[in-house]
């Protein structure tokens, strides 16, 4: 079973109160009803017994699907770790636990999916055995060149994850050091970290350095006596630092935790020259303003916004400073009628630098129009996401009932892309079309300056597969199953995943019409999917599937 | 420190042979000297200097220094003038960042010229609360919010205002840093959920963290003072007994389809207690999984229904709740904010007859209506312009449930007669204002021939800088206040007749006048005087020292 967002339903399933004992009833010994989940929560380490951990259910609904407000209920466990919820009525539950000391958990986890217990005649639904592994921390310090710590320090923690079948390093959050400079991440799962911290000395001046000359002619580096020594030294940037000693993720030392160890990561900043850059940007009227933003990709996926000093040195020519070197990405924007044009620089700086931003291409605006085939309105709410597809980075629209959507407050760079239906999820995507640009399947090339306008022809009806595992011919839980499509190399799009219920059972929602192979992995939760060549050995263990629009299909499959 | 270095030297005596001879020639500071600035930032509780300080000047430009291990700064090449100076360093306050609320604030400034001796500049060490909030069995309680308050006068008012917060980490712990000195007081509390059990199996009824003000108690009038002086660092630690809590159910009526009706659970103290409000717009449902028995206020609101011109009514529903058991089938039925009409006239005393001036957007009297009701801030809802240009007239708009004093600023040379909202007496009595009910207009007569009043004030028979508060005995409004000049010397023209006590205070801004009880030691003192319509009258007052 699949859990869209863990957190929201351990949150919920803890608002749940204990329900009222019921009064002493004599057991009818009838046909039952109702049924029991019952078991023991155990530390998955040491196998004791966790005495007072909260225990809930809630009623696992299929995507889509509204769950009522009171549909889950929490146990506390006894003292030797037992739970029981008596009176249940039959269908499909998901587990989650929680204890102090160890980080709040579903049933038999991997990733974001979990087996559901299957409640029912004949269904194996007690004598369970939930283990917690206990949480892991990092904590540390901050400190400054002069052994003061750095307080409003921003530390960030990064972790290596199975993200779509790939194996990458990606952000698990941020916090600020507190006075003492002194940080905590609590409540981590076992696996491999890094960390870094993001500061600017708290003394920093960045002065300008350049001016026009007297005869207004050429810019000149300012008279070095405006400005004495001392003022320079403060002209520092502290540069990010992974920990321990490194300005970039390659040359950090990974934190491999084990469940429940408690890592210890300090750091001591040292500050350097701050860049500046003489940006050359494209102004038609000089009376008009120039705004420069600058970020700093710290690791894939996590950009930070760095707050930069800049000042007009002459129209269009702008002074950057307080800049540290690194990978950045500049963006100058300036008025263009009533919109801002927005042009865009990646550089990788170790100097200062002067930059023609006048040369770039500027960022264009994607809009356009989702038809659906059969000419009937969009239905509401439905938004789609726009993703680079270098960089990972996305962002989302709304699309209108008339099928209207634009990207106007996100403007591309060039590269490639690809356009996603996040809502509703009975929609795909059949085709792209587009004058200006050239389309593949569900993507496009952004070359030119020009915005571009793409007309999604959209359908509605994606199928529905639920199917059952099989070893032998007997049901087997807790096994990764994958729909993958049959060209794997460029349809990232259209995988699907679940994880065996108790019964066997799995559930694969929102998929495209097309032809599939499904398969069941037993202990597949750590293979890269994402590489054809990790997938292709399992392809002929598979059951090939066709799947039309509205489908639903009922599948058993061999578990591999 | 004057530094002279020969060149400079000799090509300033030649240009000053020829410059103005109105000084003597050794006294006159020459524009081409240049001097230095040289002093010390020290700890004002322990005068300990303090390295690294950033001290920062203003001369053709910002120059920046940090002091040194010996806590030394020194700017050299300075032309003579005056410059502000600022210092600063993180765990620490300038001065001025503490002081620039009060009146008496000055920006410090230092001269640059011969003979400038070397400046000694403060910072003030900021104060940390700390602690760690355990429950009852011993157990850290983590993710409990904290928050600090300090309780200060507000138009005569003493009103809560909340300050930093946090949360407690894993080990039940917080820790709130950054502190300017002053009185504080604690909350901790609500948990967002229901917690584990300390004893026994499960079974029994949900138990929960309500809110507690520190060290115990369950309302805010009972929360201790936490005194912080500079520098200082209090461990504050507590524990706090799981309570039972309740769940809340029902549903909410009245909201635009699409939209969301928020829902707050607002104690006494006006903090809003319900963390994991689930809300279903498609049936109207709510459900609050834990609230602490007690005596609450539901205030509900939405966006208003349909888009209209102007600004639209919000909904709102405001209702009292008392829990003690799990309560289902809560009715809320969400109602248009009010639009209160407000209605002048103007009486000549001349005449005796009714004008109103018909000038384009000229009104006789701005209206505010002003609530005090959550005991936290004050909130103000001023009169807005609406209607056709030629016809236009004031309202209140968008006004939720509640009640509320109307506080009436006549423009020009008018003061207000009478107010009233129907029946009530608005000079006397607050308005109320039901849900979703038409309220009658608010009808506000303002005369030209008030009274005035001038005099001067002293103390200990010098003239005195004080300001003036004349209290109108047969109005609950405010207080007419007016500063007096440094001479002492102070008028109050256009006053409503009759009968008035006139009070001058060294310091209004620590005087809760609002609160008769305060008052009345202070009333014993001031002048008593009935004026009469046109009537100019003079009075000499004695000045009163607040007591803090």
């Amino acid at each position: 079973m699949f859990a869209l967002k863990l957190l929201q339903i351990l949150l919920l399933a803890f608002f749940q109160q204990a329900q009222n004992p019921k009064p002493a009833q004599p057991q009818a010994p009838a046909a039952p009803s109702s049924f029991r989940i019952s078991g023991r929560v155990i530390d998955a380490v040491t196998g004791q017994p966790l005495v007072r951990a909260s225990v809930s259910i809630n009623v696992s609904a299929s995507a889509g699907a509204r769950v009522p407000l009171d549909s889950g209920r929490t146990e506390f466990t006894d003292p030797e770790g037992r739970f029981a919820f008596a009176d249940v009525l039959p269908g499909k539950y998901s587990l989650t636990a929680h204890h102090r000391g160890y980080f709040p958990q579903m049933y038999q986890q991997h990733e974001n999916f979990t087996t559901a217990i299957v409640v029912g005649p004949g269904l194996e639904s007690e004598n369970l055995t939930f283990g917690l592994r206990p949480s892991a921390s990092i904590s540390g310090e901050v400190r400054d060149e002069s052994d003061d710590p750095v307080r409003h320090a921003m530390v960030m923690l990064f972790r290596e994850n199975l993200v779509g079948g790939r194996r990458r390093t990606s952000s698990f959050g941020q916090r600020p050091t507190d006075d003492q400079g002194r940080y905590h991440f609590g409540h981590l799962s076992p696996g491999t970290y890094f960390v870094s911290v993001s500061a600017r000395p708290w003394y920093a001046q960045h002065n300008a350095r350049h001016r026009m000359s007297q005869d207004n002619q050429n810019v000149q580096e300012a008279d070095p006596s405006s400005f004495s020594e001392q003022d320079q030294t403060l002209d520092v940037v502290y540069p990010v630092m992974f920990f321990p000693d490194s300005n970039d993720i390659a040359g950090a030392a990974p934190l491999a935790l084990h469940a429940g160890e408690m890592a210890i990561a300090d750091f001591r900043l040292r500050p350097i020259p701050a860049l500046h850059f003489l940006v050359r940007a494209p102004v038609a009227d000089p009376n008009q303003g120039v705004n420069i933003q600058v970020t700093q990709s710290v690791a894939e996926g996590r950009e930070i916004h760095v707050p930069v000093s800049f000042h007009q040195v002459a129209p269009g020519l702008m002074e950057v400073g307080g800049v540290p070197p690194g990978r950045l990405s500049l963006a100058v924007m300036t008025p263009n009628g009533n919109a801002t044009m927005r042009r865009t620089q990646n550089l990788q700086v170790s100097n200062d630098a002067e930059i023609d931003a006048t040369q770039s291409a500027p960022s264009v605006v994607v809009s356009g129009i989702l038809k659906m085939d059969d000419a009937s309105p969009v239905p509401q709410p439905a938004r789609v996401l726009l993703r680079n597809l270098t960089t990972g980075q996305g962002f989302t629209a709304d699309v209108s009932a008339t099928g209207e959507f634009s990207f106007k407050n996100n403007p591309s760079e060039m590269g490639s892309y690809e356009l996603v239906i996040i809502e509703p999820q009975a929609l795909f995507i059949r085709s792209l079309s587009s004058t200006g640009i050239k389309t593949t399947g569900r993507s496009f090339q952004i070359a030119g300056a020009q915005d571009v306008s793409v007309t999604i022809n959209a359908s509605k009806g994606t199928g529905h597969i639920t199917g059952t595992a099989l070893k032998k011919d007997k049901p087997v839980s807790g096994v990764m199953i994958v729909l993958a499509p049959l060209d794997l190399r460029s349809n990232p799009g259209l995988f699907r995943r679940d994880q065996s219920d108790s019964d066997g059972t799995f559930t694969l929602n929102a998929v495209v019409p097309g032809r599939y192979t499904l398969m069941a992995i037993e202990d597949g939760w750590d293979l890269e999917w994402d590489d054809p060549d990790v997938l292709k050995k399992y392809l002929a263990g598979g059951e090939s599937v066709e799947i039309a629009p509205h489908q639903q299909s009922d599948t058993k499959v061999n578990v591999q | 420190m004057v530094v002279r270095s020969i060149l400079l030297f000799l090509l300033a005596a030649s240009l000053c042979s020829t410059g103005s001879l109105a000084f003597p020639q050794s006294l006159r500071p020459s524009i081409q000297d240049k001097y230095s600035l040289t002093g010390t930032v020290v700890n004002s509780v322990t005068g300990e200097a303090i390295r690294g300080a950033l001290v920062q000047i203003y001369m053709n430009g910002q120059s920046s220094r940090l002091t040194g291990p010996d806590g030394k700064f020194q700017f050299d090449g300075l032309f003579p003038g005056q410059t502000p100076i600022t210092v600063r360093k993180p765990g620490f306050f300038s001065e001025e960042e503490l002081e620039s609320g009060l009146p008496k604030f000055r920006r410090p400034v230092v001269d640059i010229g011969p003979d400038v001796s070397p400046a000694i500049l403060k910072l003030v060490p900021e104060a940390v609360i700390y602690g760690r909030i355990t429950g009852d069995d011993g157990e850290p309680i983590e993710n409990l919010p904290v928050q600090l308050m300090v309780q200060r006068l507000e138009n005569g008012r003493k009103v809560w205002q909340d300050r930093q917060g946090g949360s407690t980490n894993e080990d039940g712990e917080f820790r709130i840093a950054e502190l300017q000195p002053g009185t504080y007081y604690l909350s901790a509390g609500p948990s967002g959920s229901s917690v584990p059990i300390a004893s026994g199996p499960s079974n029994s009824a949900a138990l929960g963290f309500p809110v507690v003000y520190y060290p115990a108690g369950s309302d805010i009038s009972l929360a201790s003072p936490i005194p912080m002086v500079p520098g200082k660092r209090a461990e504050i630690n507590f524990t706090l007994s799981p309570q039972p809590c309740f769940r809340v159910a029902g549903t909410i009526i009245g909201y635009a389809a699409g939209q969301f009706a928020n829902l707050q659970v607002l104690n006494s103290a006006g903090k809003h207690l319900a963390s994991g409000y689930r809300f279903d717009p498609a049936t109207g449902a709510f459900r609050i999984p834990c609230i602490p028995s007690g005596t609450y206020t539901l205030f509900a609101n939405a966006p208003p229904t349909a888009p209209q011109t102007g600004p639209g009514r919000s909904l709102t529903a405001v209702l009292p709740l008392t829990v003690n058991a799990d309560l289902s089938g809560i009715h809320i039925a969400l109602l248009p904010n009010a639009n209160i009409p407000i209605r002048m006239r103007v009486i000549s005393s001349r005449t005796g007859s009714e004008r109103f001036t018909q000038q384009e957007n000229y009104f006789p009297a701005y209206v505010q209506l002003v609530s005090h009701a959550s005991g936290m801030f004050e909130s103000r809802h001023g009169s807005q312009q609406v209607g056709e240009r030629g016809s236009a007239s004031l309202e209140l708009q968008n006004i939720p449930p509640g009640t509320y004093g109307v506080e009436i600023n006549p423009n020009g040379l008018l003061y207000v007669q009478s107010a009233t909202s129907g029946p009530t007496n608005l000079l006397q009595s607050d308005l109320s204002i039901s849900a979703g009910g038409a309220p009658q207009p608010i009808e506000i007569t303002l005369r030209d021939d008030g009274a005035s009043l001038s005099g001067t004030v002293s103390l200990d028979n010098h003239p005195f800088t004080a300001t003036v508060l004349a209290f109108s005995e047969h109005s609950s409004t405010p207080p007419i206040i007016q500063l007096t000049d440094p001479k002492g010397f102070f008028q109050m023209p256009f006053l409503p007749p009759g009968e008035y006590k006139f009070l001058a205070v060294d310091h209004p801004e620590q005087l809760e006048y609002r609160n008769r009880d305060v008052m009345r030691k202070y009333l014993v003192r001031a002048s008593g005087i009935t004026l009469s319509p046109d009537q100019k009258a003079k009075i000499e007052l004695e000045a009163v020292k607040v007591e803090e």
